[in-house]
């Protein structure tokens, strides 16, 4: 054995040694998990431990298992290494073995090369006529093709070519002529034609998806030219835009009574669906609870937000969609025939019967089922917890009874938070003077 | 009356640990023991993993590229190995969702055939 097969192998040893260390680690961190969840639920501390690894199987097999997925990935490699030198070995004496056969032989082969590049030539004469006629082709459609240019409120369709990605992406372009997508972010669009936008997409989507041929649809501002059928809640998109306000670009603060959406832009994390920010500026985010957002900017809150959550998801980069009821610029005021559920007050507010109340997980694991309405005895009914009273408490007051109530019955101890919305007591109706005073 | 341990468990379906897995981080990253936790309460109990199948089922959806794993604290400070989607997982959930759900429903199709030929018999 020479010193480089040692070293060799003891470098394989040791990371043999560092792959079932980590096996060991996180096997023996579930077990501890488990263990302390069981302890929770009024197992003494051995039961608890016996009964973790009980539901937890066979530990060995397990751990045969994962060793055999992770080294094996590492054997596979070598064995890829060892087969890509033994081609290269050959690929020498094959080329050591051509210089031996002489010169009658190269020059045969001299003579085939140089009809393999006649026969190129030809063939590349031909596939330039062609182009040439296909350009005349385009030439003469485009035209046609170039009158289909992006404008601020048009909406652009994205789809894969061969469907195999779901893009499945209908985004609304934005006054500063950007439009939001998941995993690229902005993309600037205005100005340009359906095949720039195309070749635009193609370069922002490279990174994340190979050989994407991205086909746009634009679908001009025209309340005609919208495109037809439901459209999936997707940021941006004009049935939302609609019902949420208007889209409001960079640089304008947020204000009470906006609606904000915060997207990972990586499209890994459901980070909510669009919430209005309330009377005390805050608006209610996964796992941050209520956030002030008043007076920031849509890419100030952006860039905090990507601060505050690299503790729950590492680097996450979030984008920030800033939708406003009757601006004050009156471009799109709702009617005021449109009746909107207002959310109610902030964190005093007092809850009263008729009232509607929204429970939501902080760590988005619990489902509350929505919306739910406090009956005449000021009682609400909540999945998890039955019927709990809610009239005469304040709104966050309510959010701790409930937390209260499902500490014992849930090993994570949820936290949650809660949304008042005042129907039956109030419904109002925005229009463009109302909106900048709430 | 059945005590609660007595009800009856369901095997997985060759694959379906993967897209519960998958679909389990669609929501966020988690450590193993968190995602046997949800698929059990998103099922309402009705689906409790063999906790340590999963494990063998992580790494190969890491090796797959699926997932990417670091280590960090949970939130009473223990040390645990975290999952996350990657955006080839993303795609991957998707299409495996699509096939489980046409799956389903040829099965169901040919479960409805079966009934309605005992009928006419």
């Amino acid at each position: 054995m020479t010193l480089h097969d040692l070293a060799a192998s003891l470098g394989d040893a040791a990371q043999e040694r560092a792959v079932a260390r980590d096996v060991e680690a996180e096997l023996a961190a579930h077990l501890e998990l488990a263990a302390e969840a069981l302890q929770g639920e009024g197992h003494a501390p051995e039961a608890a431990r016996r009964l973790a690894r009980e539901r937890f199987g066979d530990l060995d097999r397990v751990r045969r298992e994962c060793l055999s997925v992770r080294l094996g990935g590492i054997h596979v490699m070598k064995k890829l290494l060892v087969v890509v030198n033994l081609v290269l070995l050959a690929a020498l004496a094959a080329a050591a073995g051509f210089a031996y056969l002489g010169h009658t032989r190269a020059v045969l082969a001299m003579e085939q090369a140089q009809l393999a590049l006649e026969q190129a030539r030809a063939e590349a004469a031909r596939a330039e006529a062609l182009a040439v006629d296909v350009s005349r082709l385009q030439a003469a459609v485009a035209p046609a093709l170039e009158a289909v240019v992006v404008e601020v409120g048009d909406v652009i369709e994205i789809l894969d070519q061969h469907r195999i990605v779901d893009l499945s992406e209908q985004a609304l372009v934005q006054p500063d002529g950007k439009v939001l997508l998941h995993d690229v972010g902005w993309i600037d669009v205005v100005g340009l034609t359906r095949e720039q936008v195309e070749q635009r997409l193609a370069e922002a989507y490279a990174p994340y998806y190979q050989d994407l041929t991205v086909n746009a649809i634009v679908h001009k501002a025209r309340p005609e030219a919208r495109p037809s059928g439901a459209l999936d809640a997707h940021p941006g998109d004009p049935a939302q835009a609609e019902s949420l306000g208007q889209i409001v670009s960079g640089g304008t603060p947020i204000v009470v009574g906006d609606t904000i959406e915060i997207l990972d832009r990586n499209g890994r994390f459901d980070l909510g669906g669009p919430r209005r920010v309330d009377a005390d500026g805050r608006v209610l985010l996964p796992r941050l609870g209520w956030t002030p957002v008043a007076g920031l900017e849509r890419d100030q809150l952006a860039e905090q937000l990507t601060v505050a959550y690299q503790p729950y998801f590492g680097q996450l980069p979030v984008d920030v969609l800033l939708h406003r009821a009757g601006s004050a610029a009156g471009s799109v005021a709702p009617s005021a025939s449109v009746v909107v559920e207002d959310v109610l007050g902030g964190a005093t507010t007092v809850i009263e019967v008729g009232d509607s109340v929204e429970v939501l997980d902080r760590q988005r694991e619990l489902d509350f089922g929505g919306r739910a309405k406090v009956a005449p005895d000021g009682k609400v009914l909540l999945p998890h917890v039955g019927w709990i009273q809610a009239a005469g408490k304040q709104r966050d007051e309510f959010a701790r009874s409930v937390t209260d109530l499902l500490a014992p019955l849930f090993v994570s101890s949820p936290t949650v938070d809660v949304i008042l919305y005042e129907r039956g007591r109030e419904v109002r109706t925005l229009s463009s003077q109302e909106s900048g005073s709430f | 009356m059945a005590a609660p341990d007595d009800k009856p468990r369901i095997t997985l379906p060759q694959g379906a640990l993967e897209l519960l897995v998958l679909r389990t981080l669609a929501r966020g990253a988690r450590h193993g023991y968190a995602i046997a936790q949800a698929v059990k309460r998103s099922s309402r109990e009705a689906l409790e993993l063999e906790e340590g199948s999963l494990y063998p089922a992580l790494h190969r959806m890491e090796r797959r590229g699926w997932v990417a794993s670091q280590w960090g604290l949970t939130d009473t400070g223990r040390r645990a190995k975290f999952y996350a989607l990657t955006p080839e997982g993303k795609k991957r959930l998707a299409a495996e969702r699509r096939a489980w759900e046409r799956m389903t429903a040829a099965v169901g199709l040919v479960l409805r055939g079966r009934a309605a030929g005992g009928q006419s018999a």
